[in-house]
Order: C-alpha cells, then sequence, then structure tokens
C-alpha cells in the first residue's frame, strides 16, 4: 500500500486492513512528521508509540523536535470518537484516524444508534479533510451485521486502499534442522 | 398506624405501580409494603431539541421541569427534568424518549432502583431502619437506624436453603436435586417432575426461605423447573414472576468472561455459586459485605463484577452531591505529543527480581497503595492531576469523597482481623467481608481507565500510576538508605533483605521510615526463612516478575505465578506442587528436603500410573477465548468446546469448560479410567514439580525411575 503518494490536500484516504494496517499506520505517521505536524485520532488503541519511535531513530532525524510534531488523542467508545472528532480544530495539516469503527462494532451499540453516530463523525472528518489530508484505517467487521458501517465510509473516501497479497519471498533454505 | 423495626431486604418496582419494600423484621416477619416513589431524569441538549421533547412528551402522566445541575466534565447544565411516578415505568419512557431524541444528552436514566432509595432516604438494602405504615400497607415513614460503614453490623438472621444437583449437568444428566435447610438435609428424585412440584412447593412454604443458594440454579436448575413444574413460582411476592437475563460474553479485565443467564426472584434472593463472579472468594458474608456498602441489591452484587458496585457507588455519591450521572460517558482524551504520551501512559513500577534462592526476606506491601493515592492526593476526573498532594482549600472530587469511607472501613477491619486468633469464630465472616471490601478497593483503580467507566479519566489513571512509581522509588531509596538490598520490586510491593536481620520487628523501622517518606501506611506482609524467585524457563539468565514461592517463619507457604495459582493446573499436579511445596517449607534451606519431595512426587506419579487418582483430580478447566470458528488449529479447550457443542450444549466466549486428557484427543464426559493419558498428566506433573525443584538442578535427574526427566 503507498499511501503516501495517494496524498493531497482535501483527499480522505481509507486503508481497510486486518488490525486496522496497525503496521502500515505507524510507517505512515512516521513519514508524514517528518515532514511536518501530524494528529493521530486513535479509536480503537492502535497507536504504538515505542514502534514509531523507533523508527524515527531510524530515520536519524531530531527526535524530540519530531515526536514534538505528532499529537495524539485517543478514544475507547464511538460516543467519545464523536466527541473527539468534534473538539479537534481544522488546521492545515494531515489528520490520521485509527481503527475510527473500532467503537462502533460494540455489541452494545445498536445499529441504528451505529449508524446515526458514523453519520455524523464523518461529518466531522470531511470538516477535518477541508485544510488537510485525512487517512482513516479500518479494520474488518467482526461480523456481517456490521459490514455496512466499513461500506459507509469507504464510500465517502477518494480513495480506497486495501492490503497487496503478500509475495512469497525467495529465502535461504536453513543449512541444519532444528 | 403501624412500626416495624428490621433490615431492608428487598425493593423493586410493584406490580400496581409505586415501590414495594420487603423488611425482615426484627420479630421474625417479613413484611411486604408498598411505597409512592416518584423517580426523575433529564434530558439537556440544543433548546430547539429540548422544546421538541417537552412536546413529545406533553399529555402523559409526567411531570416536566425546566432545572439546572451540574456534568463533572462539563461544567453546569440547562436539563428538562422528567418526572416518572411509577418508577418501573422510567425504563420505557426513557428508551422512546432517546429513540425519539437520539441527539440529547441524558442524564440519571439507568440509575439503579436501591440507589436512588439510598440517595433520596439514607438507607440501603440490608440497612436498619423503622418503618412506618399505614393500614394500607403503604409507607408514611422511614427512619435510618445504622450506617454502612459501621464495623460490627447486626447480624441478618437469614434463612437460607441450599439446592444443588448430584453432578455438574453439563458432564450428565443430574438424578437428584440435595436439599438442606438449617439441620435438615436430603435428596429430592428428578425423574418424576409432579412429585419435585409439590415436594419444592411444600419446601417453600414450610422453610419460606430469605435465600436460595444453589448450584447450576441460573444455568440449569430454574430453566429445568419452567419445563417440569410451569405453575411454580418460587418468589415470595406471588404478583411478581421470575426475572431471567440473558447469557453474555464481554470483555473486562483483559479478559473474555462468560456470564451465563440470570434468574433474580422477588422478595427472596436467589445466588447461584456457580455463576456468581467472586463468590468463591469472599463468600455470603462478603456478598452482603458489599451490597451494604454499594446499595445494589443482593442478587445484583453476588453475580456483577466489583466495578459494577464502585459504579455504584459513585452513583450514590453522584446523586447526593446533586451531580448529573450521563448514561453514556462522552470525553475523549485530551491532546498530547508523542513524548508526552510514552512519559505518562506507564503502568506500575516493576523491578526485576534476582532469581534464585534468598533467606531472610521481609515483604512489604503498601497498604491498598491506588486507592491510598487516589484519596490521599485528590485524584478525580475533576480534579487537578499534577501529582502534588491537595491543598487544605481545594474540594474533595467525587471519587475520593467515594473512596475515603471504603478505604477507612477495610484498613479497620483488616486492623481487626490481625487483632483476632486465626481460630476465633469471628475470623471467618471478618475475612471475608475484609476481602470484599479489598475486591472494590483492587478495581477502583481500573475503573478511573475503563472506557464505559460513567466518572472515569484516562488521565486521573495515568496520575494515579505517575505517583505510584515515584513512590515506590522514594521506598527504594529509603531502604537502600538503612543499608537493605532490594531483591524485587512489583507494583505495590518490595522484598527486602538485610545481613543479621530475619525477625518481625527487625523490619520495624523501615516501615516507619518508609511511610515517613511517602504518606502512605505499608505494612509488612511477612518475613521468609527463604524465598526462591524462578529464572526463566526459556532462558535461565532471564528473571519473571511477580513469580516466587517461599516460607515464612512459621512454615506458611506464599506462592505467586506457579502451576497452583494457575486455573489450567489439574487437581492432580496443583496437589503435587503444593505437597513438594509443603515438604520444602520443613527446613530452615528448602535444598535439605529436596530428596524428600522428590520422593514424595515419585510416589505421587506411581499413583497415577496405577490408576489410583480420582477422575475429578485429573479434570482440567480451561477458558474459550473466542467463538469456537474462529480457533484456526483448535487445542484442547476449542476441542472440548466442539463436543460440548455436538452434544446440544451452549458454547460462549469467556465460557469454561472441563475436560480430560486421553488416549487420542479430550473428552468432556463418560471417561473411563483407561481411557486418560497417562503420559500427558505425567507431563504436566513433571513441569509442576520441576518449577519448584527446577531451582536446584534436580530435575535434571529423572523423577521417577522408568518414567525419565521432563522433554525439553
Amino acid at each position: 500500500m503507498n499511501t503516501l503518494s495517494a496524498l493531497k490536500p482535501n483527499s480522505l484516504i481509507v486503508l481497510a486492513a486486518p488490525h486496522a494496517a496497525r503496521e502500515e499506520a505507524s510507517r505512515l505517521a512516521v513519514e508524514l512528521v517528518l515532514h511536518g505536524p501530524l494528529t493521530v485520532l486513535d479509536g480503537g488503541n492502535r497507536f504504538q508509540p515505542y514502534l514509531i519511535t523507533r523508527l524515527l531513530r531510524q530515520q536519524h532525524v531530531d527526535i524530540i523536535s519530531a515526536s514534538r510534531r505528532l499529537s495524539i488523542r485517543r478514544s475507547f467508545t464511538c460516543f467519545q470518537m464523536l466527541a473527539l472528532l468534534e473538539s479537534t480544530p481544522a488546521l492545515q495539516q494531515p489528520y490520521l484516524i485509527l481503527d475510527l469503527l473500532a467503537g462502533f462494532y460494540d455489541e452494545q451499540v445498536g445499529d441504528n444508534q451505529a449508524h446515526r453516530l458514523l453519520e455524523r463523525c464523518l461529518e466531522q472528518v470531511l470538516r477535518l479533510g477541508q485544510l488537510g489530508p485525512v487517512v482513516i484505517t479500518l479494520a474488518p467487521a467482526p461480523s456481517p451485521e456490521r459490514s455496512f458501517l466499513v461500506e459507509r465510509v469507504c464510500s465517502r473516501a477518494d480513495r480506497v486502499l486495501t492490503p497487496e497479497q503478500s509475495r512469497r519471498q525467495a529465502s535461504q533454505p536453513a543449512l541444519f534442522a532444528r | 398506624m403501624n412500626k416495624h423495626t428490621g433490615w431492608l431486604m428487598d425493593l423493586y418496582p410493584g406490580a400496581q405501580g409505586g415501590l414495594s419494600l420487603w423488611l425482615l423484621c426484627d420479630g421474625g416477619e417479613r413484611l411486604q409494603m408498598q411505597m409512592n416513589f416518584p423517580v426523575c431524569f433529564y434530558a439537556a441538549g440544543e433548546s430547539r431539541l429540548l422544546r421538541q421533547a417537552w412536546m413529545h412528551l406533553q399529555g402523559r402522566e409526567l411531570s416536566l421541569a425546566r432545572t439546572c445541575r451540574r456534568d463533572l466534565f462539563s461544567g453546569e447544565r440547562d436539563l428538562l427534568a422528567i418526572t416518572v411516578p411509577h418508577p418501573g415505568e422510567l425504563c420505557n419512557i426513557f428508551r422512546t424518549l432517546s429513540e425519539q431524541f437520539p441527539d440529547l444528552d441524558y442524564y440519571n436514566a439507568d440509575i439503579p432502583l436501591p440507589l436512588r432509595f439510598a440517595a433520596q432516604t439514607g438507607i440501603g438494602l440490608l440497612g436498619r431502619c423503622r418503618v412506618s405504615r399505614n393500614e394500607e400497607g403503604q409507607v408514611t415513614a422511614l427512619e435510618r437506624l445504622d450506617s454502612p460503614w459501621e464495623l460490627e453490623p447486626e447480624p441478618l438472621p437469614l434463612r437460607v436453603l441450599y439446592l444443588s444437583p448430584d453432578c455438574d449437568p453439563v458432564v450428565c444428566p443430574p438424578q437428584q436435586l440435595q436439599v438442606r435447610f438449617e439441620r435438615q438435609q436430603f435428596c429430592l428424585n428428578l425423574k418424576d417432575p409432579q412429585t419435585l412440584k409439590v415436594s419444592l412447593e411444600a419446601l417453600l412454604r414450610r422453610c419460606d426461605p430469605d435465600l436460595i443458594l444453589s448450584d447450576y440454579g441460573d444455568t440449569w436448575l430454574f430453566g429445568q423447573l419452567r419445563e417440569w413444574a410451569p405453575g411454580l413460582n418460587p418468589n415470595r411476592d406471588p404478583l411478581k414472576e421470575i426475572q431471567t437475563r440473558n447469557a453474555a460474553s464481554y470483555f473486562a479485565y483483559g479478559q473474555v468472561i462468560h456470564r451465563g443467564a440470570q434468574v433474580h426472584l422477588f422478595g427472596r434472593w436467589h445466588i447461584d455459586r456457580c455463576n456468581a463472579l467472586l463468590f468463591g472468594e469472599y463468600d455470603l458474608q462478603g456478598v452482603l459485605e458489599q451490597t451494604r456498602v454499594t446499595g445494589l441489591g443482593v442478587q445484583e452484587t453476588a453475580r456483577k463484577s466489583p466495578g459494577a458496585g464502585i459504579t455504584a457507588m459513585q452513583m450514590l455519591t453522584a446523586l447526593r452531591t446533586k451531580v448529573l450521572v450521563p448514561v453514556v460517558k462522552q470525553q475523549a482524551e485530551g491532546r498530547k505529543t508523542l513524548n508526552e504520551l510514552i512519559r505518562m501512559d506507564r503502568g506500575g513500577l516493576i523491578f526485576q527480581p534476582l532469581p534464585g534462592l534468598h533467606k531472610h526476606v521481609a515483604q512489604i506491601d503498601f497498604a491498598s497503595m491506588y486507592p491510598s493515592i487516589m484519596v490521599q492526593y485528590n485524584i478525580s476526573p475533576e480534579t487537578n492531576l499534577s501529582g502534588a498532594p491537595p491543598g487544605d482549600r481545594e474540594e474533595e472530587g467525587l471519587v475520593p469523597h467515594t473512596l475515603r469511607p471504603l478505604l477507612e472501613k477495610r484498613l479497620a477491619l483488616k486492623n481487626q482481623l490481625q487483632q483476632l486468633d486465626p481460630r476465633d469464630c469471628r475470623a471467618g465472616p471478618l475475612k471475608a467481608r475484609a476481602a470484599a471490601l479489598k475486591w472494590l478497593l483492587v478495581v477502583c483503580f481500573g475503573y478511573l481507565g475503563y472506557k464505559n467507566a460513567r466518572f472515569g479519566r484516562i488521565e486521573s489513571h495515568q496520575a494515579v500510576t505517575r505517583i505510584s512509581r515515584e513512590l515506590m522509588l522514594q521506598a527504594k531509596e529509603t531502604a537502600e538508605d538503612l543499608g537493605f538490598t532490594i531483591l524485587h520490586m512489583y507494583i505495590d510491593g518490595l522484598f527486602v533483605q538485610k545481613d543479621g536481620l530475619g525477625k518481625p520487628h527487625d523490619f520495624t523501622p523501615l516501615l516507619e521510615a518508609v511511610h515517613s517518606q511517602t504518606g502512605i501506611p505499608i505494612t509488612l506482609e511477612g518475613v521468609y526463612k527463604w524465598l526462591v524467585f524462578p529464572s526463566s524457563r526459556l532462558d535461565s539468565r532471564l528473571p519473571v516478575p511477580n513469580r516466587y514461592f517461599g516460607a515464612f517463619l512459621n512454615g506458611d507457604l506464599k506462592y505467586r505465578g506457579i502451576a497452583l495459582r494457575r486455573h489450567d493446573t489439574s487437581l492432580f499436579a496443583a496437589e503435587t506442587q503444593l505437597g513438594v511445596l509443603k515438604i520444602l517449607a520443613q527446613a530452615d534451606d528448602p535444598r535439605e528436603k529436596a530428596g524428600e519431595a522428590r520422593r514424595f512426587a515419585a510416589w505421587q506419579l506411581d499413583r497415577l500410573r496405577r490408576g489410583k487418582i480420582p477422575l475429578d483430580r485429573l479434570r482440567l478447566s480451561l477458558k474459550l477465548s473466542r467463538e469456537l470458528d474462529a480457533y484456526r488449529s483448535p487445542g484442547p479447550a476449542a476441542r472440548a468446546g466442539r463436543q460440548l457443542e455436538a452434544r446440544g450444549q451452549p458454547v460462549r466466549p469467556g465460557m469454561r469448560v472441563h475436560f480430560w486428557y486421553v488416549y487420542g484427543g479430550v473428552k468432556v464426559s463418560d471417561v473411563d479410567l483407561k481411557e486418560i493419558d497417562l503420559g500427558r498428566y505425567r507431563r504436566l506433573v513433571e513441569r509442576a514439580v520441576d518449577e519448584v525443584l527446577g531451582e536446584w538442578g534436580l530435575a535434571q535427574e529423572p523423577v521417577l525411575p522408568g518414567f525419565g526427566a521432563v522433554p525439553g
């Protein structure tokens, strides 16, 4: 998935992959933070601060100032996700929304309520996207009944990226059996 | 006008409106009374929507008003107050209103009725009170006679009826129902439903129990009774029907938990010991104590997690202090930079242990460290979270205000317990009550960071761990200044050692110094004559935090993180490991007894080989962490789950499945001793023995000649 090349101002990119494209999102966050400020909004506890720090170190940049450019806010329910989006100012910078739908997959939240809250969240996402690009990562719905949520988010996206089929890489066979 | 004094046993929405109360009177009567009890909830939001909601509700038998109250997070809010005359109708009115106006914020709409009652009258469930009632049985006045914080509440003269089947219904169909009431004990045959119905009706009429304490009552007995004896009503209130709640699987405390279906009664209680989360930890006395302090009903308290108890206590504080209780928490985390997140979002402090055998080690623990920090540093969502002790003028936050009396009561009970002889008949109930309060305190910290906690805030959660790490470092430095070596630190406890010190009073100056430095009381858990921190199985150079076993000076054992403590260990393996530890505990140096311990292990394995171990000692119990279809390569638990499913048993994530290892796999029932995979059990036992004897290199020798050593 080459997300960076797809990023343009006022664009909404969706990464749909198992584990809400956790690894890819971390690499993307590092790439973005090297270029300027970045706001991460995490809906499913997917943010990996230690991995991002390690990846930043590998770039041989001033890690303190780089990490100051990255802001993070987390939510743990769909109600909190809406509150999080509503209280985030629209700035001229990219936004990375991790596992947007995690709270919406909660069985305690009814379909109608999930749908209503998601619509309100998407309005906020579009507001944030007016000045800077927005990347949303999504995990697959845990049950077919909730897949309408993924479809709804994807329908609003300018581009939807899914993981490439992993290609088997040539590898050296072990010399000795373990 | 009649006046009655007694304990408030139960309350619920009456079948004819109002509130139904049950009083266990001093004279032994169980009295039902009615009371008018209107309840109120609130809606907030855009004026336009509130006006529409007002118009939507007009014309119904409701009282509507405009008011203003404090939301803990967003301050004063203008509200539409909706007062419902009959408490039983609140749920429906709220549901229809919230479906019609989903964009409004709702408050105080899902508060359990006993909490509303306690907030309004000051009388909680199991509280003693004086009630005046008129000729129609309507309550006209109520007077509180005690407090939930009394250290020695008057014991309730409860009538308890015990019902249990003769076997686990999952394993085989029960044939008899064992009945126990006071000194009588007998069995009812399950083959003839009509006789069973008549017998049970007679039993309930004759004994009139306050509590039916059952095994598998929720998940089997009452469901079967509905089939066998459709007309049987086990409620004391004849106008009510049994209330059933569906089974559920949910994720909490880092694991999937399954709660079976529930059966609640009215006017009397039903508790299924096998479906009550922590009943095994603190028994009925603990449940009653939690009911007293949380205000939740007995049947709820027994089945719910202590977290629900803490939530109830916070709700009660909020109701009393006129703070709004939101139906859903909507506050998200504040903005942090990557650096700030890494610095703040850490857990408790762990100082890795020094692996190996140590002698004359003292374990000192901060008493209820996290709750103490929350109270002492005024940690609450609405207060200052800088980590500095609060000034005199700072108002106490909702969370510390709730916890303070709980913490004080727990410490007082613990002190009482320490002064009692363990053989004293009061020690058992006191221990159970202290354990029940301890569980509430254990979860109160986690609830600060729990996503659905009404008064939780992740920053408060982080503030507590930040302060705890600082206090642990202060304790470590204080101990080192006094010449102690720190062997291990884990969250709120330290293992310390100093040459020449081996008696409990030797450590008093250390305790005093740490207390004076940190301001949090610290207690001596005990002095070990020897203590072992095992190293990692994968790499013997690596230590493992919070895994240890040792013997105190009086020979008592303490162990953490070994097979004995794990739920997936068979009773036989656990008993063998405990036996080995008990032998080692006889000596001041466990190495002296290693040979004897090895012989004991060999004898146990010999019994296994000769088929002398009863099948129930070999049964294993594992939890299903997901749906059966979600297992890619099914392990023993999933295979056992599939067998149960094939027999028509409902299998859900979080359920614990019981099974035996047999040749060719696992089996959940109808097991014959000849089928048991002895080799597998031998390996499990040898592994458990190796866990404690391996520290001295003895596991390299075969535990029993002919069986061989544990394969790597």
